[in-house]
């Protein structure tokens, strides 16, 4: 669905580049992770596949059109949700009723339901809201528009516990066949319950591009008192309980998937994720 | 792919409308009071004289309500990309579902015709307050929409001689080209220049093409010997006819310029040169 090309790209011409022959390829029907350290470019992926951005090098392509080109055809597929954006002050009927033609498959029932869980009425104002309101509204808008590629930059940021659970209720529920999510955070415990596949970046470098299932298959994530023997763990790190530790599963049963660990463990081992799962 | 849908282009201007009507209330604002300013102004002491001068006043401000309108008209050339300068705008613009010939055609519409618009209406209305304030303070003017759309619109019989020398037809055509071409020139450049900069783009402009006329000025003057004379005789058509076109290109070249920038915008830096 997506495929990242080879690209190249800096944010000027002295300046280091945030991307030198980077390649990736995402598939559908599944809400991605995009997770890495501050300015290691999520962000500027997400601008790259919905074309915001131009890369120097290299192609990326989404249902086999380069995003660069900016069609209607793909933009109308595609909705990416900024980190940090600006609402009109209108009311939110006045804001879906300009922006829904251009989106053929926009969906009143899912914004509807959106709203009913994020605990919003419909003839709300967005001039009117808290910073964490109006980004309840704004992703209800965002997943009602029913695009085939959603794209979300730091989606839970500015919300507050209880949202954060009505955020992971509302992106499961209004998962359709044939949609894709990119989520791009560094919460990751808001949303490790949601992921399909986890892709982590460091750099230009893919550090991990796994579905869950395969990640939980191949490692453990467990918890140990502090002082137990722990010479198996491919990572360890300190926790209030002890440690936490990354080990193989080696036919244990498994366990759930531990975000934050596993990121910390990619970047203390970048050779960790070739270790685990070889190339054919 | 269809590069252009009216039914789309219809849906994108009705959004330019309704996200941007604020900003527009208040260039309709400034228009009034701009108007406003400017009838007070010519019409007060004039309006205590009689009846002998009321034409001739009329007139010469119908003449000073254009100056404004063209001024105007080059405020309303500058917003062009004003909705672009921050990174939100620019997000909001580029994942917009519509071609760029889309976009830039209700932009530009919105900032030539709109703003003629906005212009048209606030004059109409600061007329129409001062015909409705002045008989409280004892003076009575006539209304000066009628001969701002005469001198506007109507025939213009003003360059048919020059030095009292009838001109040919075709020379009063060229002349006629030139003024107009130089309009639409000045009018394209600060279209550049809201494409270019991203602050005060009004005053930079207007001091880069001072800037540029006097350095111009100064090369013609001091370099080519030239003298500040268009016309030595009535058979200079062919010498007009080449600066008309010369102007023609350069006004392709500003729209070609604008458009190549909206084309090639990010939501992140001025790269415009990028591949």
């Amino acid at each position: 669905m997506i495929a990242i090309d080879h690209i190249h790209f800096s944010y000027g011409r002295r300046r280091t580049a945030v991307f030198d022959d980077f390649s990736l390829t995402l598939g559908s029907d599944c809400i991605y992770g995009l997770l890495g350290k501050n300015g290691t470019g999520k962000s500027t992926l997400l601008y790259l596949i919905a074309g915001l951005l131009l890369p120097s090098r290299g192609s990326v392509r989404y249902l086999g059109t380069e995003t660069r080109l900016r069609r209607p055809e793909t933009l109308s597929e595609l909705y990416l949700l900024p980190e940090e954006f600006t609402l009109p002050k209108v009311r939110l009927a006045e804001y879906v009723k300009l922006h829904r033609p251009f989106y053929p498959r926009f969906s009143d029932e899912l914004l509807q339901q959106c709203l009913t869980d994020f605990d919003l009425t419909p003839d709300l104002h967005l001039g009117e809201l808290s910073m964490g309101q109006r980004k309840k509204a704004y992703i209800s808008f965002a997943l009602a528009t029913n695009t085939r590629l959603l794209l979300m930059d730091e989606p839970t940021n500015g919300l507050d516990i209880p949202s954060k659970s009505q955020f992971r209720r509302v992106v499961a529920r209004s998962m359709t066949e044939g949609r894709t999510l990119l989520i791009s955070t560094h919460q990751v415990r808001d949303i490790d319950a949601l992921l399909d596949h986890v892709v982590m970046l460091d750099g230009s470098r893919v550090l991990l591009n796994r579905p869950v299932a395969d990640i939980c298959a191949a490692l453990r994530f467990d918890e140990v008192a502090a002082g137990a023997p722990v010479a198996d763990a491919l990572y360890a790190q300190p926790s209030p309980g002890g440690q936490q530790v990354v080990r193989r599963a080696d036919g244990r049963p498994e366990t759930p998937l531990n975000l934050e660990l596993l990121f910390n463990a990619m970047l203390d081992r970048p050779g960790l994720a070739a270790e685990i799962f070889p190339e054919p | 792919m269809k590069n252009f849908d009216l039914g789309r282009f219809g849906h994108v201007l009705r959004l330019d409308v309704q996200q941007n009507r604020r900003r527009y209330l208040k260039y309709l604002a400034i228009c009034y009071l701009t108007c406003l300013i400017a009838e007070f102004i010519l019409f007060y002491k004039p309006s205590r004289y009689g009846a002998d001068l009321v034409a001739v006043t009329i007139n010469s401000a119908a003449n000073s309500f254009i100056l404004i309108q063209f001024w105007m008209m080059l405020a309303g050339a500058s917003t062009l990309f004003e909705n672009l300068k921050t990174k939100g705008g620019r997000q909001a613009e580029l994942t917009l579902p519509a071609t760029n010939a889309e976009k830039f055609l209700s932009r530009y519409l919105l900032s030539t015709v709109g703003f003629f618009l906005f212009y048209l209406t606030g004059f109409v209305a600061a007329d129409l307050t001062r015909m409705a304030v002045f008989p409280l303070l004892g003076h009575s003017l006539p209304s000066t929409v009628p001969a701002f759309f005469e001198t506007l619109f109507g025939r213009s019989d003003s360059l048919i001689t020059i030095n009292g020398e009838a001109v040919s037809r075709a020379l009063w055509v060229q002349i006629y080209l030139l003024a107009t071409l130089g309009m639409i020139l000045t009018h394209a450049c600060y279209l550049v220049g809201s494409a270019l900069l991203r602050k005060n783009v009004f005053v930079l402009t207007s001091l880069a093409l001072f800037a540029l006329a006097v350095a111009a000025g100064w090369v013609t003057v001091e370099l080519a010997g030239a003298r500040f004379e268009l016309f030595t005789s009535v058979d200079d058509t062919w010498q007009l006819a080449c600066l008309n076109a010369v102007l023609f290109v350069l006004i392709v070249g500003c729209y070609w310029l604008t458009w190549r920038r909206f084309t090639r915008i990010q939501v992140v830096g001025r790269k415009w040169l990028r591949p």
